[in-house]
């Protein structure tokens, strides 16, 4: 019987049995009871490839996070789809409102935080490509459309909301060759779900989402990738990034 | 009891050199995709058995969401091992917490996460999950335990955490977390002595041992 193994009951005072800084150094993998110590050392035994086999996920989303498009993909992966979707809903709301009732000042004022906050490159655009998210894309094509209105008014196109999203966008198109456009809906809503269905489908060759974020920057940089980063926060729901402080990802457990 | 003297051989080897790893860290901080795997195969088979504590079968969705969290966000990380393995284990904590919640379906109560635990049961894992057999009875022995003396076992014993980074995942103070270590090993010291001496008073076994004390796990 090892000398430590001296135990007469589980409540005794800890001290009866081995010192504080013993059982740090049992836990760090050094010392301690014989048995104590190869259970321990079995609980905390190299992995199996059973325990692995999630490896060439996480080896992809680490390697597609390398990339600015990989980067866009992976926070659109981590989106929660209520919270994400609900958020882009108010979003999409709140375009639709201000195209319709003229009120540029609003869409304005978001197009240009969110120029803001998201510094992109115009090979970021077309990424939103992902299936699954017609929603959150939906929410995207509506703040395409208020980037329109921003692109527009830097124009000096006419400021009557129905029209100048329409404008906004056809814009775009049309720096684009016209192919593919889709604008030109009636309404602000219309034209926004339209652009939305062009942003998702057109790949790295496509005509309106690469076109628009190449050619028509101010448009196309409040368009789509607004929803992309809004929905990456709003699917970290709550957790922060890491960096120099390290908690940032904060226990949710009881102190 | 399953014979503990050879742990189930790993084909896959972990890279376990503290100096390698602290390299493979910076380097998987720069982009680097085999420092990367190095780190992923050294913490994953850990973290999942530290998840199958908190969450049991959803262990492995638990996992696979911290580890996208952690790609995405890698190069963005500063510190050292030590704070690297506390930020994972953190988000993997969140995350399992997150699960037992939706598993629960009830209202998120912070306040008391002593659920995860009773939620955990080996059996209901798959068993590829686990191979080992000396893994899997030593994890078992180990969430016998209440639950603040089975994470606090796990987490330095079993993750590699040091007493103050276990405490910031736990949110309590390291010496909180090296009495409730040391009252856990005591028991399990205690238990493994009652098994040798053939008493009977084994895991399974009648007692505060048995999975009466899983259930008290829950109420504390």
């Amino acid at each position: 019987m090892c000398e430590h193994c001296t135990v007469r009951g589980a409540d005794a005072a800890p001290t009866t049995w081995m010192a504080i800084a013993d059982v740090d150094r049992l836990l760090d993998g050094d010392g301690g009871p014989r048995d104590l110590r190869r259970l321990l050392d079995a609980a905390a035994a190299p992995g199996t490839p059973a325990e692995l086999r999630g490896e060439r996920d996480a080896l992809a989303a680490f390697a597609s996070a390398a990339t600015p498009r990989g980067r866009w993909r992976l926070r659109r992966a981590t989106v929660t789809a209520s919270g994400a979707v609900a958020a882009k809903s108010l979003a999409a709301a709140l375009a639709v409102v201000g195209t319709a009732t003229g009120g540029l000042a609003l869409a304005a004022s978001e197009t240009h935080s969110s120029d803001a906050t998201t510094a992109r490159t115009p090979e970021q655009g077309p990424t939103w490509s992902a299936p699954g998210e017609h929603a959150a894309g939906v929410a995207g094509a509506a703040l395409s459309a208020v980037a329109g209105v921003s692109a527009a008014d830097a124009a000096g196109a006419p400021v009557s909301g129905h029209e100048v999203a329409a404008h906004g966008i056809g814009g775009g198109a049309g720096a684009a060759g016209g192919r593919g456009a889709g604008p030109g809906g009636p309404g602000a809503h219309g034209a926004a779900q339209d652009s939305g269905g062009n942003s998702i489908d057109a790949g790295p060759g496509g005509s309106v989402g690469e076109s628009v974020a190449g050619a028509a920057s101010s448009g196309a940089s409040g368009g789509a990738p607004s929803g992309v980063s809004s929905g990456g926060e709003a699917g970290d729901s709550g957790t922060t990034p890491p960096g120099l402080v390290r908690r940032a990802e904060t226990p949710a457990g009881p102190k | 009891m399953p014979a503990l003297a050879s742990p189930t051989a790993a084909p896959v080897a972990a890279a376990r050199d503290q100096t390698l790893l602290e390299d493979a860290l910076g380097a998987a901080r720069a982009g680097d995709e085999w420092a990367f795997v190095a780190l992923y195969r050294d913490l994953q088979p850990r973290l999942l058995r530290y998840a199958t504590a908190l969450v049991g079968a959803d262990a492995e969705d638990v996992t696979a969401e911290t580890w996208l969290h952690v790609a995405k966000d890698l190069r963005r990380f500063s510190g050292d091992l030590d704070g690297f393995r506390g930020w994972v284990t953190t988000i993997c904590r969140n995350r399992a917490m997150d699960s037992a919640r939706a598993r629960t379906r009830r209202p998120a109560d912070p306040a008391e996460p002593a659920d995860l635990v009773a939620l955990a049961d080996l059996r209901q894992t798959d068993g590829a999950v686990l191979d080992g057999l000396a893994t899997r009875w030593a994890l078992d022995q180990i969430l016998a335990l209440p639950r603040t003396e089975a994470e606090a076992v796990l987490l330095r014993a079993v993750i590699g955490l040091d007493a103050p980074t276990a405490a910031e995942v736990l949110g309590k103070r390291p010496g909180a977390v090296r009495v409730a270590a040391h009252r856990g090993l005591r028991r399990l010291a205690e238990r493994l002595r009652a098994d040798s001496d053939g008493v009977g008073v084994g895991h399974h076994g009648p007692g505060r041992h048995g999975s009466g004390e899983r259930r008290g796990a829950a109420d504390v």
